[in-house]
């Protein structure tokens, strides 16, 4: 298979889960108070900043076949994650959700809480003023927060090598680069790296637009 | 401060006379047994770079600062740039699992389960990878094993896929098990499939005398007694390699 095919098995299925998770956490950022507010907060930035290879150690610890829950994972469900593109997509939910709760964050953090306020005073329900008013007005900036998060899905290496190892099924686009760099297949290389430089230029263009409007 | 403080103090970092030598990752530890002996002999400070033999030569031939290197087989892309100086040892496969999983054999590898997995170095830049891949298809086992291979960027990386249970089993050198107690070897690769597994020492083209000078202490008996000590042999593993 293609690397940038293995990419998108990986990506696609990681964004299931790193785009409602984000968003949803991003939204208690913008919006909650308190002491779980900071946890929360905490919790959302440590992966951001640490090494990928110390967020794919760790969850080799937890996730991996004598791990935690990797141990109960393979006797329940006959599940194993490394090696395959579901741990690929673990180490990229890993490394995406982060950024794409801190960018959904600001999306919801720029809705005028006036506007909210006011459909409240008019009998709209929680739930219905967050559906009319609050989510089209963090649209532009939400679709901003996924495109992000899906480059940074895309370009996983580190957290990605470390725990889902190199194989058949987590031969990503980056890691291909890496290894056929190693083997001097520098053509190759050298060509999905343009690859990967325009697909990122482009939704990095993309992103601009988005997070534009407002 | 000064403007000449600065290039002083790069001068300091760069002027300690330091030679590197790389090594295939499976002599590390004999490598660090004969260490300090060949800092004494020449007097100044040597520095091991370990790593797969096939990453270690392409860094030489892209200008990587050793002279001195020795690979676990042979490195064709070296020819031009490096002479070969001696053969440091030999070494030999075995198949390895974790203690407390399943054991397996050499012969029955191509009828182990759907899910079973098998490391090996990834190829061509690990060597032990590339021996694999030879002994697997001798023994006309290559086919059905094919879509069980994981690979490891080095035969430490291997071993330690295996030592954490996340392959079945792992093809490695002998030298290597004794590494990772939670590892045992499953036997010796079968004599019909054992790959000539051999260490040359390479001097580059241009190799400084002192780099030269190193190698001729890494091809002298003392060398070779403390590999044999490490496990390593000083023959090669067949008759007729």
């Amino acid at each position: 298979m293609s690397p940038f095919a293995v990419s998108l098995r990986v990506v696609l299925p990681a964004l299931v889960f790193v785009v409602p998770l984000g968003a949803a956490a991003g939204h208690f950022l913008a919006r909650g108070r308190g002491p779980l507010r900071a946890a929360l907060d905490a919790l959302v930035l440590v992966p951001l900043v640490l090494p990928p290879s110390v967020v794919g150690y760790g969850l080799l610890l937890v996730l991996g076949r004598h791990g935690a829950i990797g141990s109960l994972l393979e006797k329940m469900f006959d599940v194993r994650l490394v090696f395959t593109s579901a741990g690929a997509s673990i180490a990229a939910v890993a490394v995406a959700l982060p950024l794409m709760a801190k960018a959904a964050e600001a999306a919801f953090a720029r809705v005028d809480k006036n506007l909210e306020d006011a459909a409240l005073a008019n009998g709209l329900s929680r739930a219905a003023t967050f559906r009319i008013v609050t989510l089209p007005l963090a649209l532009p900036g939400l679709a901003a927060a996924t495109t992000l998060a899906a480059l940074r899905a895309l370009g996983e290496f580190g957290a990605t090598l470390t725990f889902a190892g190199y194989s058949s099924q987590t031969a990503t686009a980056p890691l291909e680069v890496y290894f056929a760099m190693q083997q001097g297949k520098d053509a190759r290389a050298l060509s999905l790296s343009l690859a990967l430089v325009v697909v990122s230029t482009a939704a990095a263009l993309a992103f601009h637009a988005w997070s534009r409007k407002r | 401060m000064k403007a000449w403080v600065l290039p002083l103090a790069l001068l300091a970092f760069c002027n300690h006379p330091k030679t590197t030598v790389g090594a295939a990752i499976s002599l590390k530890e004999s490598m660090e047994a004969i260490h300090p002996r060949l800092e004494k002999s020449r007097g100044h400070a040597i520095e091991f770079a370990f790593g797969a033999s096939g990453d270690l030569a392409s860094q030489m031939d892209r200008g990587a600062p050793f002279d001195v290197l020795a690979t676990a087989g042979d490195e064709p892309r070296l020819h031009a740039i490096a002479d070969e100086r001696c053969t440091l040892a030999w070494n030999t496969l075995v198949l390895v699992h974790r203690k407390d999983t399943p054991t397996t054999t050499w012969t029955t590898l191509d009828r182990t389960p759907p899910a079973f997995r098998l490391a090996i170095g990834l190829t061509p830049q690990v060597p032990a990878g590339v021996y694999a891949e030879e002994a697997l298809h001798a023994l006309g086992e290559w086919d059905a094993v094919a879509p069980k291979i994981v690979r490891g960027t080095n035969v430490r990386h291997v071993l330690d896929l295996v030592a954490r249970g996340e392959a079945d089993a792992g093809i490695v050198y002998a030298t290597d098990v004794a590494i990772r107690p939670e590892v045992e070897s499953l036997g010796e690769v079968p004599d019909a499939a054992r790959p000539n597994v051999r260490y040359p020492v390479w001097v580059a083209k241009s190799a400084s005398q002192d780099a030269r000078a190193i190698a001729a202490l890494l091809c002298d008996d003392e060398t070779k007694r403390a590999l044999v000590s490490h496990g390593f042999l000083d023959h090669p593993p067949k008759k007729n390699p």
